[in-house]
């Protein structure tokens, strides 16, 4: 039996450290109460399983108050420089203009990145003012989080189009699979309900060095993320890649 | 760790699935540490209960550790001619619990409760799964109808109740206050997935009224195993839920 999956059936703590694409902080959501959300238990939740950093966005993605929700995201990132590495918040209804601004912004306090998520805002995922924040982030190096790029052909343009980008796919399918193939700079995370017999799938017709796990906490739950990769019948050393160096490759490469 | 798995199924469902055979899902329970499963047939759950539910006695018959669960219609739906009779011959056969899915069939599920069909599982207190999802569904979310369940556990205070589905999200808010008062109401926490949800059920009543499914054959069983797993309690409550509630539920009719 794999070690790691031995490990986690007995519940004991991983000696590898994780990385994590995609996780959110700021404590409140509609959907839902945030247990133990404040940003202090957050890290100590990381630390109990040896998560080493984070990608973080804010956990309120509908656009409401969005400059205020960068802000608590640009001061935790402040207070955890070492786990957490921010992506902020844009709200695609509001003007280019603004956007820019808000981007500038966050980018002068430390912030690395960008999440999209157009659907929670009622917006189309292939919106003209995607390919403007696309433009933007092209300019300055900056990668992008989707939630959803909307369709492989509309990626798959802006790859092409926009090339300093890396570009993230936010949630798990088997629809962005040729890009991610084809593409040095896109990443795939794994962070979506998963059906029977998706993770070795997903290994066997995915390049291995493009997968990274993602909890999507304080959304999800740890183990409903990391359950499926560590009980899966894949080799430990590609569940090493997916839940570790991959992302830590992405950060140290490209969230400087 | 052990698990003991509240919900998964065997057979051909509408949509193709990774194995259909009680042998395919014995192999794979193995592969996940899950030692026993309740185990309903396709045919029960998307077409007729009737029909599916006699020819899953037959088939997993020689497998102790798959124990089966009867789809449930309301008593005088006119699909079952002596429904105190066909029930008792159930428990014969070794049933050990009942599943609503009152969805699929079009039935408010507050009509199992005036129509008196839990009256004779009360008197065997035999645990009632209920489960809204819709066998077709993709992405069902939040669909519990409270009002009844709240009915069914005031009015049978002893016959233990167990609510399951795809995926509990906004709804959670009120689990969380079922979990609070009612004793006999259960919850798989296989149907959340929100960030520390099971340590948050936990710590209202010691993790007593939680039990797991997995959803196979749909869903990775990694997820809610996993939840499991990670969570930040005891080892003693893990097994609790992973294995021991439900097990003393079904134990306390043998």
């Amino acid at each position: 039996m794999s070690k790691l999956k031995e490990k986690f059936l007995k519940s004991e703590k991983l000696e590898v450290e994780l990385y994590d694409i995609h996780a959110h902080i700021g404590g409140y959501n509609r959907d839902y109460p945030v247990f133990d959300g404040e940003s202090r238990k957050i890290i100590e939740e990381m630390d109990r399983l040896n998560i080493k950093k984070a990608i973080v966005m804010p956990l309120g993605v509908y656009g409401t108050e969005w400059f205020y929700q960068n802000e608590k995201l640009i001061n935790d990132c402040k207070k955890y420089s070492e786990r957490l590495v921010g992506f902020c918040l844009v709200n695609l209804n509001y003007p280019e203009k603004v956007i820019g601004k808000e981007i500038t912004r966050c980018r002068d306090e430390g912030i690395r990145g960008i999440k999209l998520i157009a659907s929670y805002q009622n917006c189309e995922d292939t919106d003209k003012k995607t390919e403007y924040v696309c433009e933007y982030a092209n300019h300055y190096k900056m990668p992008i989080l989707n939630h959803n790029w909307g369709n492989p052909d509309f990626l798959e343009k802006m790859v092409k189009k926009y090339q300093y980008i890396q570009y993230i796919c936010g949630h798990f399918s088997f629809i962005w699979k040729d890009v991610v193939n084809n593409y040095e700079n896109v990443w795939l995370c794994t962070c979506n309900y998963l059906g029977f017999g998706t993770v070795e799938k997903m290994v066997n017709e995915i390049r291995n060095d493009r997968i990274c796990w993602g909890s999507d906490f304080s959304d999800l739950h740890f183990g409903f993320t990391l359950g499926p990769i560590l009980l899966s019948s894949i080799s430990d050393e590609i569940k090493i890649k997916i839940i570790s160096e991959n992302t830590k490759n992405l950060i140290e490469r490209y969230c400087i | 760790m052990e698990f003991f798995d509240i919900k998964s199924g065997i057979g051909v469902f509408s949509k193709p699935t990774g194995y259909t055979e009680p042998e395919e899902l014995l192999r794979i329970m193995k592969n996940y540490s899950i030692k026993k499963s309740l185990v309903y047939h396709a045919l029960s759950r998307e077409i007729s209960p009737v029909e599916g539910n006699k020819i899953l006695i037959e088939k997993i018959k020689e497998f102790e550790n798959l124990i089966p669960v009867y789809g449930l219609l309301p008593r005088n739906s006119g699909d079952i001619e002596n429904f105190e009779r066909y029930i008792e011959k159930a428990i014969k056969d070794g049933v050990k619990s009942f599943l609503i899915t009152y969805n699929t069939f079009k039935i408010p599920l507050s009509h199992y409760l005036y129509s008196e069909t839990l009256e004779i599982l009360n008197e065997f207190k035999l645990p009632v799964i209920i489960d809204p999802t819709l066998p077709f569904s993709n992405w069902q979310v939040d669909s519990g109808d409270w009002q009844s369940i709240r009915l069914i556990c005031e009015k049978y205070p002893d016959l233990p109740v167990i609510f399951t589905e795809f995926r509990t999200r906004y709804h959670i808010r009120i689990v969380i206050d079922f979990i609070k008062n009612y004793k006999n109401f259960y919850y798989d926490v296989g149907s959340c997935w929100n960030y520390r949800v099971v340590e948050k059920l936990v710590g209202i009543k010691n993790g007593e009224n939680l039990v797991l499914g997995t959803n196979l054959p749909f869903s990775e069983p990694g997820q809610s195993l996993g939840m499991i797993l990670c969570s930040d309690i005891s080892e003693s409550i893990k097994k609790k839920i992973a294995y021991g509630n439900i097990e003393k539920i079904i134990v306390k009719n043998e």
